[in-house]
């Protein structure tokens, strides 16, 4: 049984085909969603995000980072054969080819899912804010409210409701450039 | 209608990489080295470690493959009777052996034979083992098919073998050959096989014993051409006679062959036998062997 608590490094690590599933699941929309974004079309990226999980499959016993997350290491790979396809103007197969992979067939349905991933939400964004932060976004930027009238319903002074504004809209901004 | 939905892409490449995982697990499983990889990676050991490391692994792979092959339910081993696995090559053959008690592991070693792969690929194969060497009555052999295309086998027996194991093809005919016995256990053979003949040639010049083998009994039993059979006894006993108190010395094996070298100097050569015993096959630098051996002999003294 996989343990689906377990960090991105023990999945690496200690993990066997399973753990290893759990992990792709973790990181493969985000890691196609960069890709989409960064590549001619939806099924370059899908190319390249089968390169980039097959290299992470070879390599991953050689996971080093002392990083529970995985994260920037994928990041780290994704770049590196993005880079490589950029300058060669084809996704590399080396990963693939080592582990006999068969290739899997992009359909247009794919490349329509494949490129709705490039589009990054801004809903999405503003659930990982703070909830007093969330609600004054919302309030101001959403709904135009003004701040005196924000600050009498959620019961604050207006300093407070535009220091949420900010700081809420300074989160996104840095969210947002995580995510693109 | 409902059609039938594919899956979309990233479900597909999942179950793909979910795929091609397990076959990595699989290989990772056999040499074992793979689960230590981490551990490697986390102690940066030094190159002295890494080796010993690597030496324990590759003892760990051998028994983890064998274990995997055998029946699960598999006994313990008895109490005061220490589980050892053994291992042995066919050097000539490039067939490895390693045994544990009743599981036999036969694999081609790389680079693997054309002429061995092709005779044992898909063929019916006996493995017949048995302790001690020799002793027909302790023999069991049992008999599968190899594996098509593969160059790994095993076999399971109904009790302990514990010394030699040989391979027959369907025609009867030995593939390959194996004693497990120790290094220190084949040197003492090889001495006493010496030492024995030696002993047995100084008092009584007969060539043909149980200690030579047939071809080297056949070569240096004949008398030079001329000599009468009266000069040829004086002669032979004069050569025995050199052998007098002579013993091993010094020892080298490589693999089914070996040289003793006496204390008179003489350096016999010994084969190793399909039974596992050794026997003497030829002498140098001089002696029975060679085109010149007459003249050699001729010159220490010799028949």
């Amino acid at each position: 049984m996989v343990d689906h608590e377990a960090t991105d490094r023990e999945l690496l690590l200690e993990g066997d085909a399973a753990a290893f599933a759990v992990f792709y699941d973790r990181h493969a929309e985000w890691v196609l969603g960069f890709l989409r974004r960064r590549s001619p079309d939806g099924e370059a990226a899908a190319d390249l995000a089968a390169e980039v999980f097959a290299a992470a499959l070879s390599g991953r016993r050689r996971y080093r980072s002392k990083n529970a997350s995985a994260h920037a290491w994928l990041l780290a790979i994704a770049s590196n054969k993005l880079n490589s396809a950029l300058r060669s103007g084809y996704a590399e197969r080396r990963a693939r080819t080592r582990l006999a992979m068969r290739p899997v067939e992009v359909t247009d349905d794919d490349v329509a899912r494949i490129d709705a991933l490039a589009e990054v939400s801004v809903v999405e964004l503003l659930q990982d804010l703070p909830t007093d932060q969330r609600t004054a976004v919302l309030a101001r930027i959403v709904d135009e409210g003004e701040y005196a009238d924000i600050a009498v319903t959620q019961g604050v002074s207006e300093a407070v409701v535009r220091q949420r504004v900010s700081r809420g809209l300074a989160g996104l901004r840095r969210q947002w450039e995580k995510r693109v | 209608m409902t059609g039938h939905r594919q899956p979309w892409y990233l479900d597909r490449l999942r179950a793909e990489l979910e795929r091609v995982a397990a076959i990595e697990d699989r290989r990772e499983r056999g040499p074992a080295l793979g689960r230590l990889r981490p551990a490697l990676g986390r102690l940066r050991p030094s190159p002295q470690t890494l080796v010993a490391l690597a030496f324990v692994a590759a003892l760990v792979a051998v028994v983890l493959a064998v274990a995997r092959e055998s029946d699960v339910e598999r006994q313990a081993a008895p109490p005061g009777k220490k589980a050892v696995t053994l291992f042995g090559d066919d050097v000539e053959r490039g067939v490895r052996f390693v045994l544990d008690r009743r599981v036999l592991t036969v694999s081609l070693l790389p680079p693997v034979r054309n002429q061995i792969f092709e005779t044992v690929s898909g063929a019916r194969i006996s493995a017949t083992c048995g302790a001690p060497p020799g002793d027909p009555r302790r023999e069991t052999t049992v008999t599968r098919r190899w594996p098509d295309g593969q160059t790994r086998t095993s076999y399971r027996f109904p009790r302990d073998v514990s010394s030699w194991c040989r391979l027959y093809d369907q025609s009867g005919s030995i593939v390959a050959f194996v004693s497990f016995r120790s290094a220190s256990g084949a040197r003492a053979l090889i001495a006493e096989t010496a030492n024995k003949w030696a002993r047995h040639f100084a008092s009584s010049p007969q060539t043909c014993t149980d200690y030579v083998s047939r071809t080297f009994c056949e070569g240096v039993k004949g008398c030079e051409p001329g000599l009468s059979i009266r000069a040829c006894r004086a002669k032979a006993r004069q050569w025995g006679e050199y052998f007098l108190g002579a013993t091993a010395q010094r020892i080298a094996i490589r693999g089914d062959r070996a040289a003793a070298t006496l204390s008179n100097d003489v350096i016999v050569q010994l084969r190793r036998t399909t039974t596992g015993e050794w026997q003497i096959d030829g002498m140098g630098p001089f002696g029975a062997v060679g085109p010149d051996a007459a003249a050699q002999r001729r010159e220490h003294r010799g028949p």
